[in-house]
């Protein structure tokens, strides 16, 4: 962190203030982050989840000046990190932007081309301290109502000192084909680790959001906690794909929360490999009749690591629908956990949910967890919950090395195959990407 | 009040007297030792089975007041064996909570418990259920099955059938589900003749009672 925003250390009502200030903020604005101040004051730290009594909330930066870019050298990125750069051939250009030496990444043309396009169908995607000044009303309406700051601890200090993060708006009956990537938008902001990011789908709509990357994302904060809302408005669609690969000193703790009104449908597409302890639990509340709410995720685990995430589906209307599919591999003594919640309220009649998780454990140190917690409160509905744990299948592996492949790329073939349902939801290059970060995380590991 | 039991090889049976029921009970199956209890048992139960023994429990239980019980299966020795296979029928305000945790700390150990419930009413069923696979407990298996049917529009279920697994060469499931009386298959039975009441008596029998159970 930058020597210059050293009077931004301490947590303070001092910092959010000068926070709000400097991004000119509106009254209600700066309001809200002293408030969010008081209640994270309040709150402490859960104890239920992943191990975090090693974090320090005096040890974080809050926040960086645009003008702080961040003074490292690629000679400082860690090996193990340029190594995977290689494997997944990311080009120069991107490697040190994605390292956090670089401060730009040159997408601007590509940008400028499809901006335009989005602005003449009136779909408005931009960093939210722009929409803030541009939109002020479409911001106040949506800003904090499906994740209010005291949901949580993480909740809460995001709310407080959040910077960074996107704005989308899609007006009713709009169709966006090519999916939003917040890496398109990126270089002009840098990476926030309280990201903040709200999409409004109008009726009958539909928008694709993508955000991180396979490549590893090196930064020197230690937190990251991220605060992202949906809102899905009567029948319109949102899918929103997320690929995680901090280095493995982050502690990433995400608040995702979608709210789908009449015939909307939420997906959360969600892809764990990095960081150090993760704690994340995509959430879709399906508020009125017809709703339908679909997570995919996947987690990886290696050494040091824990993974901690899930999925939350809480049915409020009748005639609702949900299926959650949670696929999570453990290696080198790495830890995986699938805490999840299903829901049923009262009066959610005719409602359908499925839950499937599945673990893969590649040896005797590793672990896995599975923690769902059903809850039917309703009579007329169909539930049902799944899990298996299991290793590769050594019958498998056999095979394929009698056809001549190694025993790695056996096994990096049958763990490709195992996240398959998770893969294909991708855009191309990113599955490409997963497959090789797989056979690349593989590497050296043994079966 | 705690009391333990040892079941020897030979005994083939465990019944244990109500008075016997105590806040805390626990049995401890000897190496060798092969036994059955048909007997829902409420407050406490540990039972640890050594080496090359097993345990079977199978219960029907019908019950329309409040009771909890907790199973706590400690497989202790290589090959012990356990099994669960329990129907309750949960009716009026009965509210059970039932907390089971298969503890392998052997190898080549295996578990299934199997509960079914027909939860009526205003009755709630709380169900906790817990598999731990201990790095030692290589090669084991371990399964669990919690199934609900909902007859009732005021009738809960809170299902949690949690899964820690610390070592790989394992196999281990587990699975819940809740479900009501289909609409289609109450028809159906009607049209064959039966009274709605008798049509949905003959799911909820069909439900809890499997081939299994009725050969007996």
């Amino acid at each position: 962190m930058s020597s210059s925003s050293k009077n931004f250390d301490a947590l303070s009502r001092e910092l959010v203030i000068s926070i709000s200030q400097e991004k000119n903020e509106p009254g209600w604005m700066t309001d809200f982050r002293l408030r969010s101040l008081a209640i994270f004051e309040r709150k402490s730290v859960p104890t239920w989840g992943a191990d975090l009594s090693a974090l320090n909330f005096q040890d974080i930066c809050y926040y960086l000046k645009a003008s702080d870019k961040q003074a490292q050298s690629w000679d400082a990125v860690p090996d193990r990190i340029k190594k995977t750069f290689e494997a997944l051939g990311v080009p120069q250009a991107e490697r040190s932007f994605l390292a956090g030496v670089g401060a730009q990444y040159e997408s601007e043309l590509v940008y400028k081309n499809l901006h335009q396009e989005w602005k003449e169908k009136g779909v408005i995607f931009s960093d939210i301290e722009t929409a803030l000044h541009e939109h002020p009303d479409l911001v106040k309406k949506y800003f904090a109502t499906v994740i209010p700051p005291h949901d949580n601890t993480f909740a809460a200090l995001n709310s407080a000192v959040w910077s960074g993060g996107s704005f989308v708006y899609v007006p009713a009956g709009v169709q966006v084909e090519l999916p939003l990537q917040a890496y398109f938008r990126i270089d002009q902001k840098q990476m926030g680790q309280f990201e903040r990011t709200l999409i409004i789908a109008e009726p009958g709509s539909s928008v694709h959001y993508v955000e991180g990357c396979s490549a590893p994302v090196h930064r020197s904060s230690s937190l990251h906690s991220a605060v992202v809302e949906l809102i899905a408005l009567e029948s319109s669609k949102i899918r929103y794909t997320t690929i995680q690969n901090w280095s493995q000193d982050v502690y990433n703790l995400v608040t995702k929360r979608a709210v789908a009104y009449r015939n909307a449908s939420v997906e959360w597409v969600d892809g764990n490999f990095g960081s150090k302890v993760t704690m994340k639990y995509p959430c879709i509340l399906l508020k009125e009749p017809g709703a339908k709410g679909h997570i995919i995720s996947i987690a990886v685990a290696g050494k040091d690591q824990h993974q901690d995430t899930g999925a939350k589906i809480i049915h409020c209307a009748p005639h609702t629908s949900s299926n959650i599919i949670s696929k999570s591999i453990s290696r080198e003594g790495g830890r995986t956990s699938y805490r999840g919640l299903l829901k049923v309220l009262k009066g959610a009649i005719g409602s359908r949910a499925r839950v499937q998780c599945d673990a893969l454990l590649l040896d005797g140190q590793s672990r896995t967890d599975t923690y769902p917690t059903v809850t039917v409160l309703e009579e007329r509905v169909d539930v049902g919950h799944e899990a298996s744990v299991g290793k590769l299948n050594d019958e498998q592996v056999f095979y394929l090395m009698s056809r001549g492949l190694t025993e790695q790329q056996a096994q990096a073939m049958l763990v490709n195959g195992f996240i398959d349902v998770f893969v294909k939801e991708l855009p191309m290059e990113y599955a490409v990407e997963i497959n090789r970060l797989i056979a690349h995380e593989m590497e050296g590991s043994i079966g | 009040m705690s009391r333990t039991l040892l079941i020897e090889p030979g005994m083939r049976t465990l019944t244990i007297d109500s008075g016997e029921l105590l806040e805390h009970l626990h049995i401890q199956i000897k190496e060798g030792a092969h036994v059955t209890c048909d007997q829902y048992l409420h407050g406490t139960v540990t039972v640890t089975v050594e080496a090359h023994a097993s345990f079977t429990l199978k219960f029907l239980c019908e019950s329309d007041t409040p009771a909890t019980s907790t199973y706590r299966f400690i497989l202790a020795g290589e090959q012990a064996h356990v099994t669960l296979d329990g129907r309750l029928r949960l009716e009026k305000a009965a509210a059970h909570g039932v907390t089971i945790e298969q503890i392998h700390r052997a190898s080549c150990t295996f578990s299934s418990v199997e509960l079914k419930a027909v939860v009526q009413d205003e009755a709630v069923l709380t169900y906790q259920g817990t598999i731990t696979i201990h790095e030692e407990a290589a090669h084991s298996e371990a399964f669990q099955t919690q199934k609900n049917l909902i007859v009732g529009a005021a009738a809960q279920v809170q299902s949690v059938p949690n899964l820690q697994v610390l070592t790989h060469e394992v196999r281990c499931g587990h699975g819940s589900a809740v479900s009501y009386v289909n609409d289609d298959h109450l028809f159906y039975l009607q049209s064959r003749g039966l009274s709605a009441e008798q049509a949905k008596q003959k799911i909820i029998a069909g439900f809890l009672y499997t081939v299994d159970s009725l050969e007996t």
